[in-house]
């Protein structure tokens, strides 16, 4: 029996009755993988949660101590915290029309150029390649109160720059605008892309129905960037925070008087500042939260929006 | 409705005349296909009537008025994309009432003009769609109602059929043609399917490199192609074209003789149908080459004296094998004859003279 069935099915490979049976192959695939995220994702967010109930300052020598929730509570309570969670705040809601509105018409512009526009794409991407440690330092240099280039600009007309940075007033609004000025060229170019999706039969035929350039940007070039539009959106709510570590740290370091840290920065101040791992983990979990309650409005935002190809 | 002149109209993109000073009138209600290679000017043509191309010389008159200058919107035309261009984001209902929209049509009005539009091409449950959603013979029916229901002075149709399977090429094809009768509108087709361009347009404009090659209705493309490229293009197969030397200003295929008025000429090319050939008892000898059996009909490749010769033979069960000789017979009346190198159409006067002939001329009576 086992000869004939053989012998009949040899030419059938795919129809011969097949056992079930472990196979380690694509396991081996993807070990790689799911060992470097286990290292450096899962289990970092695991003793994360851990370290948030626990009391200690980073001397390995010291005993880590359980506290329960009260790091929470200090935290919650604290006026770091809450300048940090209404600098975020502040900083999204400005950043919203800074880098995700503005960044539309720039790109409509240069795409209705055609070719020539390539030189303004160009000028706009640089500040995207260079890197946010240099942009920081130069950025000092120009707003430095004291032979600072936009100082010796200002002077010419006779206008004193204002110490911009140190100002608890302006260095929030400061920190947003570079790093508006960074990311700017990047949006556009993300616009762009979605642009080119739009085939230019379709102006031409919006334009012999009647409508003017208003009607068109308005009726067809705004619907159909809104799967582009969105994804800048969250790009920019979830990262603007990242974002401005790095100047934060190179040109305030938080200040003045908690002006411009956010909470991302208030991480790192708790843990390596203040040295108190305990409460930069219950910052971290908090962070954590706050980006889940973004993806899932995200997750609702893709589907009510995106509801065509 | 309009009537329509176009003069010395002139299109470059650069150093290429995409359209070459072309001179044209459509009559009101007239339907007019423009049918030419790809290349050869005949969309942007379209695109000049529709306002989208600025022509670089010439002018474009709307019933007597110079619309050259005036945008697209303000023309009150409507053009059928070959890609639709249906608005992919709005429904079906939207993309129709989108131009009584810009029109500012009061919103009751427009439900009842969208009702109408959608009904004239039959897609009245279709209205809440989204164009993703619908089959390609349906998103070209939304076009036309898109057009139809601004209620236009000129239809324009950029190649609107040749994203539809076969079948619905033809019921589209009709469908148009009827449309376009009821309605009484003046069109403008685009095609490069002569099939298309006969059986919907009243009149033809053949284009080649930018310039008019011929104007007429299909019988006169047909039977009086005025140069050969014309003569090339029109007609399935296509023709056969060889080059003759004219004894004393007459040329002859078999027993079939024709006088040229010029009686100079060295050499002429003699054009003849595929289809006004025939198997004869008597006539130009030739041995079948290739023998091509089209269903209906058969296509046999003779290589004769004056060269290879395609037949097309209406019986279709094949009569003559490869490698069997045979003679070919041709009415007189059916001889074209045009200059070799320029390819202007020549004169001819047949020769009424000879029991031959006037056989042959019986049996082409006989041809379907």
């Amino acid at each position: 029996m086992t000869a004939l069935a053989q012998g009949d099915l040899a030419g059938l490979g795919s129809l011969a009755p097949r056992r079930q049976r472990f196979e380690a192959a694509p396991y081996l695939y993807l070990a790689p993988l799911i060992l470097l995220l286990g290292i450096f994702t899962f289990w970092p967010l695991l003793h994360t949660a851990y370290l948030s109930v626990t009391s200690w300052n980073l001397n390995p020598g010291v005993p880590v101590r359980y506290v329960g929730i009260a790091n929470y509570e200090d935290v919650i309570d604290s006026d770091l915290f809450s300048a940090a969670l209404w600098n975020t705040v502040v900083t999204i809601l400005v950043s919203i029309p800074l880098k995700v509105l503005l960044p539309i018409p720039f790109a409509v512009f240069i795409w209705s150029m055609g070719s020539r526009g390539e030189i303004y794409r160009t000028v706009l991407f640089l500040p995207t390649m260079i890197s946010f440690v240099a942009v920081s330092v130069a950025w000092l240099w120009i707003l430095s109160p004291l032979g600072g280039y936009l100082d010796l600009v200002l002077s010419s007309v006779g206008i004193k720059l204002p110490p911009l940075l140190t100002r608890a007033e302006t260095a929030l609004g400061t920190i947003i605008g570079i790093s508006t000025w960074k990311i700017f060229g990047f949006h556009v170019l993300l616009f762009l892309a979605g642009l080119t999706r739009i085939p230019h039969r379709l102006i031409d035929a919006m334009r012999i129905d009647g409508a003017s350039d208003g009607v068109i940007l308005r009726r067809l070039i705004w619907p159909m960037l809104g799967p582009t539009t969105l994804f800048v959106l969250i790009s920019t709510v979830i990262f603007t925070m990242q974002q401005v570590f790095t100047p934060i740290d190179m040109l305030t370091k938080g200040g003045p008087s908690n002006a411009t840290t956010n909470l991302f920065y208030v991480t790192y101040q708790y843990t390596f500042m203040n040295f108190s791992v305990g409460q930069g983990a219950a910052a971290t979990v908090l962070l954590f939260v706050f980006l889940m309650i973004v993806a899932l409005v995200k997750f609702r935002l893709f589907d009510r929006f995106v509801h065509y190809r | 409705m309009a009537a329509i002149t176009i003069t010395c109209l002139s299109k470059t993109f650069g150093a290429v005349k995409a359209v070459d000073a072309i001179d044209l009138t459509i009559l009101d209600g007239e339907f007019v296909a423009i049918l030419g290679p790809s290349g050869c000017g005949k969309s942007t043509t379209l695109f000049m009537l529709s306002g989208i191309e600025t022509p670089t010389g010439g002018r474009v008159l709307f019933d007597g008025d110079d619309v050259t200058a005036m945008e697209a919107k303000d023309r009150s035309i409507g053009l059928v994309f070959q890609s639709y261009a249906l608005y992919p984001h709005m429904t079906v209902r939207e993309n129709i009432a989108f131009p009584l929209d810009m029109l500012k049509i009061p919103k009751t009005l427009r439900a009842e003009r969208v009702a109408r539009a959608a009904g004239i091409v039959q897609i009245g449950e279709l209205l809440d769609r989204r164009p993703h959603q619908l089959s390609g013979g349906q998103q070209q029916r939304v076009a036309l109602a898109r057009v139809l229901v601004k209620e236009p002075r000129l239809l324009l149709l950029d190649e609107p059929l040749s994203n539809l399977d076969a079948s619905l090429r033809h019921a589209m094809r009709s469908e148009i043609r009827r449309l376009q009768r009821r309605l009484g509108l003046t069109t403008v087709l685009v095609t490069h399917d002569q099939i298309e361009a006969t059986t919907m347009a009243d009149r033809i404009v053949i284009m080649n490199r930018g310039r008019i090659e011929q104007v007429g209705t299909a019988d006169e493309l047909y039977r009086h192609p005025a140069n050969l490229f014309v003569a090339g293009f029109i007609g399935s197969p296509a023709m056969n074209l060889v080059t003759l030397k004219p004894a004393h200003g007459e040329i002859r295929v078999g027993a079939a003789a024709a006088s040229l008025q010029d009686r100079s000429l060295a050499s002429v090319t003699v054009g003849l149908r595929p289809e006004h050939l025939r198997f004869a008892a008597e006539g130009l000898p030739g041995r079948i080459a290739l023998v091509e059996p089209m269903g209906r009909e058969v296509l046999y490749e003779i290589e004769t004296e004056i060269g290879v010769l395609r037949l097309l033979d209406p019986v279709h069960q094949i009569r003559h094998r490869e490698g069997e000789n045979v003679s070919i017979a041709v009415s007189p009346d059916n001889l074209l004859a045009f200059e070799t190198e320029e390819g202007r159409s020549l004169p001819l006067t047949v020769h009424a003279s000879g029991p031959e002939v006037a056989k042959s001329l019986v049996r082409s009576e006989s041809l379907p």
